[in-house]
């Protein structure tokens, strides 16, 4: 019987503590994250990517976040970041956090924010092409963009 | 013919002229698979419901003990059987096919033995000369009666037992060349308020010692007068806390005399955890292993002690005890050994 | 439990199970946890595989990813219930087998396997989901207190 009462007593001990939220789980770390995976696209590309260039580097605050990815058009900003595995228990408020903090740094356009490994993904492949290719047409990247965010708001 | 209260001696010693055991694969597979007359390799036996392959079991099972002697089926004039899927039907169809005027009987494992008991007080009687007494089961029918779906993987403890999938007969005589039958105690039931259908061997453990006990006492003989006791399916739990419980009460059974069909019916390394149960076990067991080695000289006097617990699903899901009752029958060697 | 339960017996039957208790053999419950902790995972870690396979090789992200991998995990345990190995690993597994959705999948195709022999109306469709059935009752019963419990606390404790 003891083991049972103590059992539940630790049981209710971790639900407790894995219900604790915290707003700002990520703090900035002493120095720059220079092992972060990100690919800055050319300033001469003729698709402007400066605020994704930008969102990028400010992930190199923490030391949590092991890969940035974003892409932009004029008017949005798709961005997915992956963080340590064992930082994933807090991935909800991470990504809380996160977006808010880059609405703040770019209120001028819509921010969309996802930790999904599929948009890391996507991501990934749009900006190595549109690296690629000098010519990348800005319909086309609104359209991939689109579908991109259509598909990290799909829910099942 | 009535010795004590719940002992009959039969005086005209009714033989057993012959007997029929068949089994499936896994009895195959186990440690006594040369008494099996027959053997199957599929466990639906070429039927379409496991029901019906039990049914072809006892049928076969049948045939086999008429076709071994000189008589006809025509000449049998009863048959008294039981099993334990749904209201014995799959015995029933048997009759059906057997043609023979039917005894249907529910004992559960024990209704080997009671079979036996009640042909041979018949035939001692002079109530018949030729009848037909034994059993059936088959695994894949208990199981989806009394557990779960044969492929459900849940986990079964130590004490479950495994139900074998065969049958077993014997066609039982006035008079003939066998073994004869000499005494029958007839079990009460005990209950000793256990209520776990997975550890059936604990539960009929104490139906056996009231039954092995009130044979002694009636028939005013010492477990030394025979060579072995047999239990049905107390399985490796039941066999042990049944031998204790003998000795507590001051009947000393030397531990290699007291044998389980059960735990004689398949390999150690098979996976039957607590031992074999079903029907067709003690059956299978008596009628085709302990009587082939007393057929040979190796055993002169055996007493054959089924064991049945007599619950259903429904009585189980209701939180009531298992109800277990044990029936004794004694068997020597007949004349023309001796 | 097991004492008050003896405490309506007559006295000999309790002398018994006394007497029984000492020689049942017990379920080993600690290796049992450890199987099942050890087969459990690797259960998740194949389903883990699929999922990121999908995520991978088809467009699904990781929400919409877990539908496909249950569907798969399903359709394997149809395979090895049907093939009748899944029973014998739930026999050395237990619970390592039975908790994750390999083992609902497997309540529900034994028995549509078992019942097939009664007809599809009143043996499949009436038995199929006698040991699932269970599972889905009191899943969704429980779901609807907790999501009772949620809106009083919402509406009222202002969380």
């Amino acid at each position: 019987m003891p083991v049972k009462r103590w059992l539940l007593i630790a049981s209710m001990i971790a639900v407790i503590a894995g219900c604790n939220t915290d707003d700002s789980v990520l703090e900035p770390a002493g120095s720059p994250n220079n092992d972060i995976e990100l690919m800055k696209i050319s300033k001469d590309h003729q698709l402007d990517q400066h605020i994704s260039n930008q969102a990028k580097d400010s992930m190199r605050k923490y030391a949590e976040v092991t890969a940035a990815k974003a892409v932009n058009t004029d008017k949005k900003m798709l961005m997915a970041v992956e963080v340590k595995h064992n930082e994933r228990f807090n991935l909800a408020n991470i990504k809380k956090q996160l977006k808010k903090e880059m609405e703040e740094q770019f209120p001028h356009i819509t921010v969309e924010f996802s930790t999904d490994k599929k948009i890391i993904l996507e991501l990934d492949r749009l900006e190595k092409e549109i690296q690629k290719d000098i010519a990348y047409s800005p319909k086309k990247l609104e359209k991939e963009l689109d579908k991109l965010i259509s598909l990290s708001k799909e829910q099942t | 013919m009535l010795t004590g209260h719940q002992t009959w001696t039969f005086a005209n010693k009714p033989v057993i002229i012959s007997t029929g055991t068949v089994g499936g694969p896994f009895e195959a597979k186990g440690n006594i698979a040369n008494d099996f007359d027959l053997l199957h390799e599929d466990m639906w036996l070429e039927q379409d419901s496991f029901e019906k392959s039990q049914q072809t079991l006892m049928e076969e099972a049948c045939q086999i003990a008429v076709k071994k002697t000189s008589i006809e089926k025509e000449d049998v004039q009863f048959f008294i059987s039981g099993d334990l899927i749904n209201q014995i039907t799959p015995t029933s169809f048997a009759a059906k096919t057997m043609g023979l005027p039917y005894l249907g009987l529910f004992s559960a494992c024990a209704t080997s033995t009671e079979s036996l008991a009640l042909a041979a007080a018949i035939i001692n009687a002079n109530g018949a000369d030729y009848i037909l007494s034994g059993t059936s089961s088959h695994n894949a029918a208990a199981e989806k009666q009394f557990r779960y779906p044969t492929e459900y993987g849940g986990q079964k403890p130590p004490t479950a037992q495994w139900t074998v999938t065969g049958a077993g007969c014997a066609l039982v005589a006035k008079e003939g060349k066998g073994p004869v039958i000499t005494s029958a105690t007839i079990g009460k039931i005990v209950d000793m308020g256990m209520t776990d259908p997975f550890n059936m061997g604990g539960a009929m453990a104490p139906a056996a010692v009231d039954t092995i006990e009130t044979h002694f006492k009636e028939t005013n003989l010492d477990p030394s007068h025979y060579d072995l006791i047999i239990t049905g399916d107390l399985g490796h739990i039941g066999r042990e806390t049944s031998l204790d419980l003998l000795n507590k009460r001051g009947l000393v059974i030397p531990e290699d005399k007291y044998v389980d069909c059960g735990l004689t019916i398949y390999r150690e390394s098979q996976p039957v955890l607590a031992g074999a149960s079903g029907p067709a076990c003690s059956a299978i067991v008596t009628f085709g292993h302990f009587l082939n080695r007393m057929k040979k000289g190796e055993l002169k006097r055996i007493l054959v002690v089924a064991t049945g617990s007599l619950h259903s699903p429904l009585s189980v899901q209701q939180k009531d005890p298992i109800p277990c009752i044990a029936h004794a029958v004694s068997i020597e060697s007949g004349s023309d050994i001796a | 439990m097991a004492d008050k339960k003896k405490k309506n017996l007559p006295p000999d039957a309790q002398e018994y199970q006394t007497f029984h208790d000492k020689r049942e053999v017990k379920r080993p419950i600690l290796k049992n946890c450890i199987k099942a902790f050890l087969v459990g995972g690797f259960i998740c870690f194949i389903g883990q595989l699929i999922t990121t396979f999908y995520i991978y090789f088809f467009n699904f992200t990781e929400q919409t990813a877990g539908s496909p991998t249950v569907a798969t995990l399903i359709f394997i345990t149809m395979l090895l219930t049907g093939f009748g190995v899944y029973d014998r690993i739930g026999q050395f597994a237990g619970a390592g087998t039975a908790v994750p959705v390999t083992g609902f999948g497997n309540a529900v195709i034994s028995s549509a396997i078992e019942y097939r022999t009664e007809g599809f109306i009143l043996g499949v469709g009436s038995n199929m989901l006698k040991l699932a059935g269970p599972v889905i009752v009191y899943g969704v019963f429980s779901a609807f207190v907790i999501a009772l419990i949620k809106t009083i606390l919402i509406q009222w404790g202002g969380l």
